[in-house]
This record gives C-alpha cells, structure tokens and sequence, in this order.
C-alpha cells in the first residue's frame, strides 16, 4: 500500500512537474531528464558549496511558478537565480562550466567550438552552468562533438530549468 | 483512458441484477431486513489483448492510430472495500493497480475501442487510490427496498426513497451518466463513448477519478443529482486543481423511471458545466502567436457547457435496448475526457437464455461521433489535441461498431470477444476503416 501515498518530493522535482506539465504536456520522459538533471547539478553544487542558493533558488521557483498558456515562468526569482549564479561563479573552478573550460584547453590551438570557447571566458551562470552539464555528459569528447552528441546536448539542455 | 474503470464497480458484479432494474440500482423491493452487512469486499481484474490489421492511410501524424498492423495487453485490477460506520453511512476505500497500454498509445481514435486503458505515459503496472469517499443516506420513506450487497455497495434494508450525499476521491460517474446496458467496459461495451456520454468532459484525472461532493436525490420513480468536482489543472494529466475558483465541473441530472408495458426502462438528461484554464481553438488556428497549438492559447476561465441523454428500455425478458446522445460547445480545449464534441450511440443487449446459456450476454451497437466547426478546423490545420492529430483532415464522423459476446464460464470467470469496425478513425476519411479485435478475460468475486 505505500505506493498509494506520495513520495515527499523536492522542490527541484516539483519544479519540473510543474514545468514538464505547463510546458511539455505532462511528458513523464521528459519530467524523468529534468529531475536526473537538476540531481547532477545539486551535486555539482553540494560539492562547489552553492547547494543553499540552489535549493533557495528551486524553493522560490517552486513558489512562485507560474504557466501562461504553455509557457513556464519564475516571477519574482531572479534575485535568487542571480544570487546562485554568483555563487558558481565565484566557485567557477569546481563547477560544470570550469571543468568544461579544463577540458577545451586541451583542445587543439585551431579549435573553435563555440559553445565551450564562450562558457570559458564568461562568468558561469546557473543557466551555462547547467548547460556545460549536459555539454560533459552529452559529448565524451569535447574538442570533437559528434552531430548526434550535439542533438543529445540539445536535449539535455533543453530539461535545464533556469 | 479510460477512465473507464471508474465504472466497473458500479454495474460490473451483479448483471443480473441489472435486468431486474435498469437504472443501474441494484436493489429490488423486498421485506424489510434487520440484517446488514457491514463490511464488503469484492474483487475483479479484466485483462484485455487488443489488436487491428493493417490498413489504408494516405497519411498519419504523431497522433495517429497506427496503419501497421499492431496489438496490446492492458489490465486492471481493483479492489472494493465498503465499511458500514453507522446507520446509512459507509466508507469506500478502493486501491486499484493497471498497467499496460492501448494499442497506437491510445492515440488516433476519439472513441477509442478499449474501455480499460489509460493515457498515461507509463505502460508498467502502477498501483494508485481510486476511491475514498464517505456516502451518507438518509432514508425518506417510500417502503423497504433490500440492496444486494456488490462492490461499493452493502447490503441492507433500506427506504425506498432516499436522498444520499458522497464526497471525497470517487468516480462522478458512479452517481452520473449510468445506463443498466453500456456502462461498464469490463462486462459490457468495450468502446469509450459508450461506457459514459462521448461529448461529456466529464471530470477526471486520466484514471477516471477525481475528488468531489455529490447528492442523489431518489424519490419513487424519479431521481434529481447535482455535484460539483474538481477537474485537472493541466488537460488530460493526473495532477488536478484544488482552487475551485479556477476549475470545477458542475453537474445537474435528471431521471425517470417508467415501466411502459410492464418492461423497465429510465431516462437520464444530465447538463453539465465545465471551467478550467483550457486552450481555445479558434484562437489557436487565428492566432500566430500559438503557433497553432492550442495548449499555448490556455487562459483561466475559459467555459465547457453541454448535455447527455441516456436511455435505456427492457424490450423483453432477455433483451434490452439503449440510446445515449451528448452535447458540449466545442469552443474550448478537451480537457479530460476524449476529443468528442458530439455523439449518439444506440444499440441492443441480449441475455443467452434462448440459448440456453442464461448468464452469457450479447450486444450490439453504434456510436458516431463528431467535432465543433473550430475543433474540427483546428485538427485540419496540423493541430494536436491530447488524443487526435493526423496533421491534416478531411472531415467525416467517425463511426464505429461495437459487438461483444460475453460468455460467463463460471460465476468468477468471464471470457468476451469484441470485434469494432472503425469508420474514419480521428474523424479522418482519408484513413481506415480499421478492424478493431479484442479478447477480454475477466474475474470477479
């Protein structure tokens, strides 16, 4: 009978319950990445010492969610988003964004892959942070993006919630 | 998605019973007993293989009812408890556990041919609260009826007329919509809009259960019924809206009961009134900005009205017939049910006495099916709705069949086979007909 109750849960899962609903037709598949997502980025910020702005950022979010048609949106968060950003950024090496930058510099000199040439030189935001993310997990090797990685890394990027 | 197996506990366990009072009351005028039952259990589980050829489509969307040939298994299993806590008061506590799907994802057909299927994502077995309500009758005098006892129901004496409120999480259509002939997916009718109204947004989570307040008010031959209760905060999900402000489904029924030579029969008109945060389609096909989808044009407020008729009539001792006609404006987005605007359906039900298999049962009927002139323009256009969606249309009603031969092999063991011809499946003639077949296995005690 303990399926019939309701796991307790956080408010980065709820916030993607919302958004996946609003915005996404309720897509289970979809609902299922985001939370996987926002998982590796509370770890991510467990480990760089962010994980209060990011849970402050995920409660605001949680709060303050709202859908208008089927667009999701965080009214009012953009303080506590900022606050978040901030954090990763003064933290920029232990982040997704600085371990991305670590792998591009192995690249070859002639490398010009956009994405990760700007998230090295600009502050790492939540948004770049969660990209970088799914720019590691998606694509093994950094310097050599492969067309399908690339459309995994869309995806991915895609269930980031800032 | 049924929603269907909303019904089952409803009519499913005492068919006979059905045929001694067509309005669905499983109760017959008897002396009145001391004895009543305070506790009753009862069980069932239907499990469904479904299956369709291939057949012609000049063309298919990520909505369609797949043209290669396809089969599914789905099942659901569901558990009736009713506690007596005092005198005309009990308590309903039904867990229920489905998995499985509809053949195309249940996608592709808006009366879709299998009435225990659901339109949720996820195909693995799932165990979930169907019911939790409390029921408070008061008796209203009228002489002693006996109600047998079945699932969600306990035995006992009681007046004949009675006024009964129910709140809670419950199937509206439990109290709503009913018909002794198609109402029950599991025994009877296996096609969407027969079990219920087709045009009858009716208020549901995608399992066919919501949270609400109902009363029943039953006096001689004549029943009034009003409820209110919640709908989905997002079209066709789980999740519902507890702010009534914002979504609520309001329900008035009517219903008669007439015995014209000496044969049973009712009739119900139920008006409905449906509010929630739907899409609208004649923005979404004049708009730009929706980029023709009908979700992006959601606003708060927006409004659903319509009305059911259902009817059923005993014409002999072993057969009867049934009609059902619903209505609802069309303006706004489907939100719980099936994309229906407009349906009749009718369609005759056999007992096997004359063939000496009393307890086996037949049926035949005919559901066809419609959209408004904006829900129909909007799927011609490219939209997707939560159930339809070929990417274009050529408009025609979808018709279908629906015969059934039930065969009760013992008093737990049912065995049915279904065939179900679908004309224009999605209301598209430039797809099908399809051949719908299904063999269903049921036990219940």
């Amino acid at each position: 009978m303990a399926a019939l109750a309701p796991a307790c849960d956080s408010d980065a899962d709820n916030v993607c319950r919302d958004v996946g609903n609003c915005t996404h037709g309720g897509s289970d598949a979809w609902i299922t990445a985001c939370r996987t997502q926002n998982d590796e980025l509370a770890d991510e910020a467990t480990a760089v010492g962010c994980s209060a702005a990011l849970d402050a950022y995920f409660a605001c979010a949680e709060d303050h969610f709202a859908c208008d048609g089927n667009r999701s949106s965080f009214p009012g968060c953009e303080p506590k988003q900022a606050l978040y950003s901030a954090c990763l950024t003064t933290k920029d090496a232990g982040t997704a964004c600085g371990e991305l930058a670590r792998g591009l510099a192995h690249c070859a000199a002639s490398d010009t892959t956009p994405h990760g040439s700007a998230l090295a030189a600009n502050p790492c935001t939540a948004s770049d942070d969660c990209s970088a993310r799914c720019y590691l997990d998606s694509v093994p090797n950094p310097c050599a993006p492969l067309a399908t990685e690339l459309a995994a890394f869309a995806d991915c990027a895609s269930h980031c919630v800032f | 998605m049924s929603r269907a197996l909303a019904f089952t506990l409803t009519l499913g366990a005492a068919p006979s019973s059905v045929w001694a009072a067509p309005d669905g009351v499983r109760s017959s005028p008897e002396h009145a007993t001391a004895d009543e039952e305070w506790l009753s259990l009862h069980f069932q589980t239907t499990v469904a293989v479904q299956a369709h050829p291939t057949f012609h489509a000049d063309y298919s969307g990520k909505n369609s009812l797949d043209p290669a040939a396809e089969a599914a298994t789905a099942m659901v299993m569901n558990l009736a408890t009713d506690l007596r806590l005092w005198h005309g008061a009990d308590f309903m506590f039904d867990p229920e556990l489905s998995g499985g799907a509809g053949i195309s994802k249940t996608l592709g057909v808006a009366a879709f041919p299998s009435g225990i299927v659901y339109r949720v994502g996820n195909p693995s077995p799932t165990l979930y609260l169907a019911r939790l309500a409390l029921r408070q009758r008061f008796d209203l005098g009228g002489g002693k009826v006996h109600d047998e006892s079945g699932p969600n129901q306990l035995g006992g004496s009681r007046d004949r007329d009675t006024l009964t409120f129910s709140i809670g999480r419950l199937a509206v259509t439990d109290v709503f919509d009913g018909n002794a002939y198609a109402h029950d997916p599991t025994t009877q009718y296996f096609n969407w809009a027969l079990f219920a109204s087709g045009a009858w947004d009716y208020p549901a989570d995608t399992r066919g259960y919501t949270w609400g307040a109902l009363a029943d008010l039953t006096v001689a031959n004549y029943s009034l019924r009003t409820g209110v209760a919640l709908l989905p905060k997002y079209g066709n999900l789980l999740e519902m809206e507890w702010n009534l402000a914002k979504a609520r489904a309001l329900m008035l029924e009517g219903q008669v009961r007439y015995r014209p030579g000496g044969r049973a029969g009712s009739t119900r008109v139920l008006l409905f009134a449906n509010q929630a945060r739907m899409g609208n389609y004649e923005q979404a096909v004049n708009d730009p900005a929706a980029g023709l989808d009908v979700t992006a044009t959601r606003t708060e407020g927006r409004k659903k009205y319509g009305f059911g008729v259902s009817s059923e009539q005993e014409l002999t001792e072993t057969l009867g017939a049934f009609l059902r006609a619903s209505f609802n404006d069309g303006h706004n987005e489907t939100w719980a049910f099936t994309e229906i605007d407009r349906s009749l359906a009718f369609g005759l039900v056999q007992r096997g006495r004359p063939w000496a298999r009393p307890n086996d049962e037949a049926g035949a009927a005919l559901v066809l099916d419609g959209l408004s002139p904006w829900h129909r323009r909007y799927l011609a256009a490219g939209g997707y709705g939560f159930l339809l969606g070929d990417g274009a249309l050529d408009y025609g009603l979808e018709v279908e069949g629906d015969l059934y031969y039930r065969a009760q092999l013992t008093k737990a063991l049912a065995l049915s086979g279904v065939y179900q011809p679908i004309v224009n499946p999605g209301y598209n003639r430039d797809r099908g007909p399809v051949h719908v077949f299904s063999a269903r296995f049921r036990v219940a005690f």
